[in-house]
């Protein structure tokens, strides 16, 4: 029994535990570690986009207790390298990352997730902003969990400018903070 | 081997025991009658704080969780009391190592040493 960082992909959608493991954000609707085959190609012009990335947390088991008090932060320093950023907003529902696989995703809006309207929750903005000193609160809390997500969802995306190099880049560190009665 | 995480101890020398992953929840334990709580870990008695009148225990496993790293956990055991109109708290952090730190009140957002969301049995007493 514990607490997982799933993300979420595909129709279903299919969530996979990545809470010991990497997610890359590739131009593909698809969790991998390492996965090259749909790399975000480097734009000549303008900015292309991973695929989103929905994430949320899950609660594998059962336990007696309230689960509360959700904050989502990064170190505060984007390392990803020049031309690249990572920006992310909070959902309320789950909507499938779209694109062209390979070259760019679809740009992350409130106009283009979802309903187009309410499922995101606000205009991303740049995850690096979000630091232990001022993280963002994801609303929601569960009580007496039983393999359950629960929380906001939190939809992140990578951009790629005209000055971004050629392969992978440095990895970045996310945190979940919540509390938790189940001891 | 089922291990005992906390011991709710009641004035009338009882007790409430919760062993990990039993049903016996936090919520559970009668605070009208309770005089200390015990925290073990690995089975082994770490840490007890004793309640004095209108001292009302506070108690959470505070966890961080970040892909491809483990996840910390940090238990925070205190208490909050109502003294002339305002709410007043110690809490001590039980670090992963051991560690124990106490602090007074909580500290806003900070995601280590920031405020709660009270359970409902914490906000009457």
């Amino acid at each position: 029994m514990a607490l997982q960082i799933r993300r979420l992909t595909g129709t279903g959608p299919t969530g996979t535990n990545i809470t010991s493991i990497n997610t890359r954000l590739n131009a593909e609707d698809a969790h991998s570690t390492a996965g090259t085959t749909n790399p975000i190609q480097v734009p000549a012009s303008g900015t292309n986009y991973s695929y989103w990335a929905v994430t949320r947390l899950y609660y594998d088991g059962s336990g007696t207790g309230t689960i509360n008090n959700i904050e989502w932060f990064t170190d505060g320093a984007n390392n990803l390298g020049t031309g690249v950023g990572l920006v992310m907003a909070r959902a309320n529902v789950y909507a499938q990352a779209t694109g062209t696989p390979g070259v760019t995703g679809t740009q992350l809006t409130i106009a283009n997730y979802g309903n187009g309207t309410t499922d995101l929750v606000e205009a991303p903005a740049d995850a690096f902003t979000f630091t232990s000193s001022s993280p963002k609160a994801v609303t929601g809390s569960v009580t007496n969990p039983e393999d359950e997500y629960f929380g906001q969802m939190v939809v992140l995306q990578t951009t790629v400018g005209t000055t971004a190099s050629a392969g992978a880049t440095p990895t970045e560190t996310i945190t979940w903070r919540v509390d938790s009665t189940i001891a | 081997m089922n291990t005992i995480v906390w011991q709710a101890n009641y004035k009338d020398g009882t007790n409430l025991q919760h062993f990990k992953d039993d049903k016996v929840s936090y919520a559970d334990i009668d605070r009208s009658r309770l005089e200390s709580f015990s925290f073990y870990k690995k089975g082994k008695r770490i840490f007890t704080l004793v309640l004095d009148e209108g001292q009302r225990l506070i108690f959470r496993k505070r966890s961080f969780l970040s892909p491809g790293k483990p996840q910390i956990d940090v238990y925070l055991i205190g208490w909050q009391a109502t003294i002339n109109g305002k709410n007043i708290q110690a809490i001590n952090y039980i670090y992963p190592d051991g560690v124990v730190e106490l602090r007074g009140a909580f500290k806003g957002k900070d995601p280590l040493f920031g405020d709660i969301v009270l359970i409902e049995q914490e906000k009457n007493g």
